[in-house]
């Protein structure tokens, strides 16, 4: 449902239309009776939601810390008293109650600089990596856009992003959208050969949030300085989970999100370079708040978490590190052993430990995970369960149609326990086994049938 | 008993205490593990202000969870995690 178009012909669309098509694939608008039956449909499924949920005897188990973390009990802690008694608007110069809000703001923005080895005047707080990726794509692109008309980006960022450059397309700037190998990497050479003098902005994401991969990103900094372009970085998955340093890495600009490290939803950060000074257009203008570049009152409580959570990460990296690739390995050698067929998507090496994207051949992804209903997961089509499209990341890595449709997502982090693995194990293994007895394409393989050379009739 | 080993052995226990009140399974398990771990990397810290100094953290999340404990019970789900139930039911069919 995501098709990487080059050149498209987008251009003359409106934001809101660009997004609408990406979304739903279609390059003409429903009449309005699909449009009523489709909502009818929405409403019906939601309805079935929600009476799941009415008879549901335990809490399922949670795998899914690629969608979001539990708040850690140590981020509420610190955020509670700014959400009662310490109101006071961090804006505010004239009172006591400005004072302190200001203060507290400063020190988690210190907080969050420290993590990444940046300076706190750097950080720029968002609401989200959403946000943060809009101002750095749209902002940087535009910004330059006089001079340079060129961006750079991969096919597996995250949607936010290729929407952002759909945006810039449409305004008239040149994207490349680089393909990635079947490992989930960008090709250095190929990149090499499309940053030109033309080039503004470079954005390729550290860890990808469906199949977990890790690009070079060092090597990508160094390439991009040297061409001067800038480098904007999607980090809202490796934040406090890799070690990160923007000046060694040649980070240019670097994206956060608070519900990713065990802090609260809402908030994130942007990281823009001093030295060279990185230059942008601001998206949300107003009382000129965060130098400018985002204004808007700043949510104290919330960013008073997300210092929170990137000083714990700091502290408990090591601790969360090992733990994560400790379970990640039990999880990985636990099915496989009891299970053959399963693929690792993705490059085995480079890669966050804590996203595990399973394809478990001559099984259908969401009946696997209908059975597993009592695990939190998701399924590596990324957009909704209704959707039949496999995901437009699993495409690009060129993984075939059924291993795409049969690819699950296990996401690990620091509340999983060793039970909450072995139990998913047990389960994944039971019912992959169960299923595949069921489908008569396993039965043709265990009789030997290579599968590849039937011809299959077309639908 | 050596008498600088006493205040780490009463903060231990209290931690421990503490933690096994959280209401929510992933919680409990991840503080209690972190509490064993910690005590267990320090057991051989001589150094008196490194001691001292350990002990004031110490101090200082015992107060964290006591205050989250006592937040999370006041709004625990109406249902226990699967994973949760098992280690239980594990527990009294021994
Ligand atoms: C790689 C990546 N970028 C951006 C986002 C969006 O982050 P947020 O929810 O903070 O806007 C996500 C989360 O879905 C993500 O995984």
């Amino acid at each position: 449902m995501f098709h990487i178009i080059k050149n498209s012909s987008v251009k003359t669309i409106s934001f809101s239309t660009v997004s609408g098509r990406l979304y739903r694939g279609l390059s003409s608008k429903p009449n309005p009776s699909e449009k009523d039956q489709q909502e009818n449909d929405e409403k019906k499924v939601k309805q079935q939601k929600y009476q799941e949920l009415e008879k549901l005897q335990y809490r399922p188990l949670y795998l899914d810390a690629q969608a979001t973390t539990p708040m850690d009990p140590r981020v509420l802690d610190q955020m509670l008293p700014y959400m009662t008694h310490l109101y006071g608007n961090p804006h505010s110069r004239t009172h006591a109650f400005g004072w302190e809000s200001e203060k507290a703001i400063e020190d988690a923005r210190e907080k969050v600089a420290k993590l990444i080895n940046a300076d706190p005047k750097e950080i720029v707080f968002t609401s989200g990596a959403t946000e943060s990726n809009n101002i750095a794509v749209k902002g940087v692109g535009r910004f330059y856009k006089e001079k340079k008309k060129h961006v750079i980006t991969t096919q597996t960022e995250h949607k936010c992003v290729l929407d952002s450059m759909r945006v810039l397309e449409s305004e008239g700037l040149k994207v490349t959208y680089l393909p990635v190998k079947t490992n989930g990497l960008i090709d250095l050479k190929e990149l090499e050969s499309v940053l030109t003098p033309e080039t503004s902005l470079c954005s390729i994401m550290m860890v990808n949030n469906e199949i977990g991969v890790r690009q070079p990103i060092s090597e990508i900094g160094k390439l991009c300085r040297a061409k001067k372009v800038f480098f904007h970085t999607d980090a809202a998955q490796s934040v406090g989970k890799l070690p990160i340093d923007v000046n060694e890495m040649n980070i240019d600009l670097l994206s956060i999100s608070g519900h990713k490290i065990y802090g609260p939803k809402g908030i994130g950060a942007l990281y823009i370079r001093r030295r060279p000074r990185v230059r942008l257009d601001p998206i949300q203008t107003g009382g000129g708040q965060e130098r400018n570049i985002r204004s808007g009152t700043v949510p104290t409580p919330l960013v008073v978490g997300l210092g929170a959570a990137c000083e714990i990460a700091q502290q408990e990296f090591a601790n969360d590190e090992k733990r994560v690739a400790q379970l990640a390995k039990r999880l990985i050698d636990g099915i496989t052993k009891q299970c053959p067929h399963v693929i690792l998507n993705g490059d085995p090496q480079a890669r966050y430990a804590g996203c595990v994207n399973l394809s478990f051949a001559y099984v259908e992804g969401e009946s696997l995970l209908m059975a597993l209903k009592d695990i939190a997961l998701s399924s590596g089509s990324a957009c909704t369960s209704a959707s039949l499209e496999p995901s437009y990341v699993l495409r690009a890595i060129g993984a075939d149609e059924d291993i795409a449709h049969s690819s699950i997502r296990f996401g690990i982090g620091r509340f999983t326990t060793e039970a909450e693995v072995d139990y998913t194990i047990e389960k994944t293994v039971s019912h992959v086994t169960r299923l595949r007895e069921m489908s008569p394409l396993w039965e043709m393989v265990q009789e030997g049938i290579d599968l590849k050379t039937i011809k299959w009739s077309q639908h | 008993m050596n008498s600088a080993k006493q205040p780490a052995i009463i903060l231990y226990r209290q931690l421990l205490r503490e933690c096994h009140k959280f209401s929510l399974y992933n919680y409990r398990d991840y503080f209690l593990r972190r509490v064993r771990e910690e005590f267990h990397q320090n057991r051989n810290v001589k150094d008196s202000s490194k001691t001292a100094e350990l002990l004031k953290r110490g101090q200082e999340n015992l107060e964290i969870i006591r205050r989250q404990v006592i937040i999370g019970n006041l709004y625990t789900p109406h249902q226990r995690s699967i994973c949760d139930n098992h280690e239980h039911s594990f527990i009294a069919s021994r």
